[in-house]
């Protein structure tokens, strides 16, 4: 009778574990079917694909759907699945850099600014973000506050064209022509013959 | 008559310094272009002759560059020593020691490699590269508990990236986690399904 339990016990186990194993063969067939019909831009297929085996615990459904329904054009339902992706993993960078997409095509400046705020919170030195936050405050004319992001990326990378030049145009506007002019020169370096660069520098007298 | 004088004199002053900023601005620049065409043509030699013309050991941005034309020619002691120029001059800026691991690593220093990803680690937490070559070291000199630590990292921030979910569980099935390398082999596969690493690694696990 001991036996017979502990067989049962034993198929039971076995037959547990083939359960979640096939679980996750279906999730990865999910992943793979997706991945195919994203590839030949069925977006709404590799959507429902996914869907099938949903689970609003799965940060990775979650971030997935946020990617397929931002291709979709489905930026409200984008921003929705990248939510739950975040809500379940808190420090994660690549949810939030993929929330910023759908944000971004709806004009929501305010509300990408405060997911860079997020990232940068966890990852200050976080170079794209950095360089971003500081293109939304100089569009938005705040050149003191751009000028802190900029400076963040020249310090950290001193031969990036990208943050080099727009330093240079922050402090032109805040007037500081002898410092634009340096790294002016410095984004030339990088790009020598840049028109931009090449602009800003002749209007630092 | 003294004004007059005064006045030549500072128009002269401002008339050199004109003409040597644009001299100066001009010649670095042609320089750093000429370099940029001759490194297109994989002329590596021509391109830092090209920057060896307006040489100055005081400037970042021609010892950085001369680090990476040193290193595509192969030459990686000389690449090395340019790069450290470059990490004397701006030693809080990280694109110089993300440059110097490069001929590190071709001269097998282990150890000098592993000090530098520490060193960009110090300066930036976060730096996945870093983290992530730094775990590597660490697992192929089997100190999997090390490796691990820097894995996690990355999955922490990056969790649906393949390469560091696959090697954290590698990290942790070598030290007999089965249970918790399972699930990071399974996050591996969902990015590449039928990767074949994640999913030797899978098989290992009864």
């Amino acid at each position: 009778m001991k036996t017979i339990s502990k067989i049962i016990i034993l198929v039971a186990i076995v037959f547990q574990s083939m359960t979640v194993f096939s679980q996750s063969g279906d999730l990865q067939k999910a992943f793979v079917e997706s991945y195919t019909q994203e590839y030949n831009k069925k977006y709404t297929e590799a959507i429902a694909s996914l869907v099938k085996v949903y689970s609003e615990k799965s940060y990775e459904i979650n971030l997935r759907l946020g990617w397929l329904s931002y291709i979709n054009g489905n930026y409200p339902q984008s921003q929705s699945y990248y939510q739950k992706a975040i809500n379940l993993k808190s420090y994660s960078i690549e949810a939030k850099l993929g929330m910023i997409k759908p944000l971004s095509a709806l004009e929501s400046w305010d509300k990408v600014l405060l997911q860079y705020e997020e990232i940068l919170k966890i990852d200050p030195q976080n170079a794209n973000t950095n360089y971003w936050a500081g293109i939304i405050y100089y569009n938005r004319k705040k050149y003191e506050t751009a000028a802190k992001y900029f400076e963040k990326g020249v310090n950290l990378y001193p031969f990036d064209y990208d943050s080099n030049h727009m330093l240079g145009w922050t402090y032109l506007n805040l007037g500081r022509a002898q410092d634009a002019k340096t790294l002016f020169k410095k984004a030339l370096l990088s790009h020598p013959g840049d028109a931009s660069a090449t602009d800003g520098l002749s209007k630092c007298k | 008559m003294e004004i007059v004088k005064k006045i030549f004199v500072v128009s002269a002053l401002l008339f050199h310094a004109a003409v040597g900023i644009a001299q100066n601005g001009s010649n670095m620049e042609k320089a750093f272009s000429g370099s940029y065409n001759e490194e297109y043509l994989k002329n590596y030699d021509k391109a830092i002759a090209e920057l060896n013309k307006v040489y100055s050991n005081d400037s970042y941005e021609m010892n950085l560059r001369l680090g990476w034309l040193y290193y595509l020619s192969k030459n990686y002691e000389t690449s090395g020593s340019y790069y450290q120029k470059a990490i004397s001059q701006k030693p809080e800026a990280l694109e110089p020691r993300l440059g110097i691991v490069m001929p590190l690593a071709f001269l097998d220093d282990g150890t000098k490699l592993l000090q530098q990803y520490a060193s960009i680690i110090k300066l930036h937490p976060q730096n996945t590269i870093a983290n992530y070559w730094s775990g590597v070291i660490n697992y192929n000199k089997k100190d999997y508990k090390s490796a691990q630590k820097f894995f996690e990292k990355i999955v922490e921030l990056y969790p649906f990236d393949y390469d560091s979910n696959n090697m954290l569980a590698w990290s942790l099935l070598n030290q007999g986690k089965s249970a918790e390398a399972k699930t990071f082999f399974q996050a591996a596969l969902m990015v590449r399904p039928s990767d074949a690493s994640a999913l030797e690694g899978l098989g290992k696990i009864k």
